[in-house]
């Protein structure tokens, strides 16, 4: 396969990003102008209250939140792909999304606050607890296979969602809405708390995650050859376990979950860049949070003003794109 | 130069699946030295290898690198004290010749007579493509070069002929001789008798014995 060249491709996606930044922070029910918005941050006397409350407490929540989520799901997606030596892993198909949405809820039926930080923590927890036994299912058993783990996965989400879905009843009526909208996956519910929070972990796990990208590349050699090259592979899998939780669980908890997002930009990143882990963050994320980016405007046009959840438009991306790795991968 | 000697095994058992496999494995591997490990099919050769890279295997026996026990040394420093190349890699099939060179380039200096070697056998045509798209004997070829840009003290080859074609074979055999003479030490477990002219010494695993024959 040709290879896409690495700074054209970059430089493309993020011209195309910052396009879709200003096109999300302009449109919607309330049209505003690209001035209106300089405005909001320069001269904020000389705007609208109206205008500066919608900036600061709809769209730029949404925005940053929009983007903490496309980075975290595709660091979190490039992570398990090679942890795993799966190229179908995928937070949501696995289970962890649902742990982390699970997570939220038990926090929310103890009494904590929607989008808090409480919330997230619970969310983190349940998060590596999942993914703990996921990985007991994935090397403990006594033959480790990508279907067998992806079946472990899908029960384990299952059953969380199963869970969920209990518990979800003992909570009262404005939560329950806020948690049906959220188990869709939506950025209706960023505030900027919520988004402010998932930036801070998308941030943090990104730049662990990139520090440790050269080692990761020795795992894609094989846990032998890495080892034998010096990479002390247990610590690298531990490390990669707990950035994955909390990218995890930073893409999740403002925004419930988003499916097939991380699968589909990390399939397209991969094809264009290949394997190593670096270029493919880098990549992957701008593909992602172009992405989401689209797939809210789109979310928040189609049926306006009815906002769509986000997770209904990356679904109808996201599972062509892995019936179509799926068979690419039966043909290997 | 002096002959010392750069890895050294005493008194080994080496146990797969908790059965042991070969006991009484003494195995010393010198500077300047190239040495065959010889045996049938499935009699543990290359478990024999990977016990003698010191990770896993070996039950008992004291693993030696030039006179430091192997508990002693980080695994990052011990991966300049070997390289092991086994007959299967577990690549991922995406990367191509170059990330794996790149990869496995970890040494602060790599002689001449490597990088000429790496970019003998594995030429420019070779170079962009990538693991998936090489037959057996490509694949072979990109793995020996990696294993040589290591650049360790004592390289453990199980098998590297397989697949080799014989412009690849004279040119591996070019490299272990001026490699050793540079003062390596090279184990090479093989059934070919393409590579024997250059040993001085052969191991023989039989029976669950390793036998030493000169």
């Amino acid at each position: 396969m040709t290879k896409a060249k690495p700074t054209v491709l970059v430089s493309l996606l993020t011209a195309l990003v910052i396009l879709a930044i200003f096109a999300n922070l302009t449109i919607g029910a309330y049209q505003l102008s690209i001035s209106e918005i300089f405005d909001s941050f320069l001269r904020p006397e000389n705007v609208n209250p109206i205008t500066t409350s919608i900036v600061f407490d709809i769209r730029i929540p949404r925005l940053v939140l929009g983007i903490a989520i496309g980075v975290s799901l595709a660091g979190a997606t490039t992570l398990m792909q090679s942890s795993m030596r799966n190229a179908l892993a995928d937070p949501a198909l696995l289970g962890l999304a649902a742990a982390s949405a699970l997570g939220v809820v038990v926090a929310l039926v103890l009494g904590f606050d929607f989008g808090g930080i409480a919330a997230f923590l619970f969310a983190l927890v349940f998060t590596v607890t999942s993914f703990l036994l996921l990985l007991v299912g994935h090397f403990g058993g006594k033959r480790s296979s990508a279907s067998n783990t992806l079946l472990i996965g899908v029960s384990l989400g299952a059953f969380f969602l199963g869970l969920l879905g209990v518990l979800a009843t003992s909570l009262d009526n404005p939560q329950l809405r806020a948690m049906t909208l959220w188990s869709f996956g939506s950025l209706a519910l960023a505030t900027q708390t919520t988004s402010v929070i998932a930036l801070v972990a998308a941030i943090v796990g990104f730049t662990v995650a990139w520090i440790f990208a050269p080692k990761l590349d020795l795992l894609l050699l094989g846990e032998w050859m890495a080892k034998t090259l010096g990479v002390e592979t247990r610590k690298l899998r531990m490390i990669s376990l707990l950035l994955i939780s909390l990218l995890v669980t930073a893409a999740v908890y403002g925004a419930g979950v988003i499916a097939f997002l991380g699968l589909f930009s990390v399939t397209v990143a991969r094809a264009l860049v290949g394997p190593r882990h670096r270029l493919l963050l880098v990549v992957g994320s701008l593909i992602s949070v172009l992405t989401i980016l689209v797939c809210d405007l789109l979310a928040r046009s189609i049926a306006a003003p009815v906002d769509l959840p986000i997770g209904f438009l990356t679904s109808l991306i996201g599972a062509p794109v892995l019936i179509f790795a799926l068979a690419r991968s039966a043909n290997d | 130069m002096t002959k010392s000697i750069l890895m050294q095994l005493s008194n080994g058992v080496i146990t797969r699946d908790q059965t042991p496999l070969i006991s009484q494995v003494n195995v010393s591997l010198e500077a300047g030295e190239i040495s065959l490990l010889t045996g049938p099919n499935g009699a543990g050769k290359s478990t024999l290898l990977t016990a003698l890279a010191g990770e896993k295997f070996l039950a008992s026996g004291n693993l030696q690198f030039g006179g430091v026990n192997r508990d002693q040394i980080s695994l990052k420093d011990l991966a300049s004290k070997r390289s092991l190349m086994l007959q299967q890699d577990e690549a991922v099939d995406q990367l191509r010749a170059k990330d794996v060179l790149e990869l496995a380039d970890i040494s602060p200096a790599v002689p001449a007579q490597t990088r000429e070697f790496v970019s003998k056998i594995v030429d420019s045509a070779l170079y962009g493509k990538t693991l998936g798209s090489l037959s057996v004997g490509q694949r072979t070829r990109v793995f020996l070069a990696a294993t040589a840009i290591q650049n360790s003290g004592v390289m453990l080859l199980d098998e590297p002929t397989a697949g080799l074609d014989s412009e690849g074979i004279s040119v591996l055999a070019e490299f272990l001789s001026r490699h050793s003479s540079a003062g390596h030490a090279v184990l090479i477990a093989t059934h070919e008798d393409n590579l024997r002219t250059l040993a001085s010494k052969e191991y023989v695993v039989t029976d669950g014995a390793l036998s030493l024959k000169s």
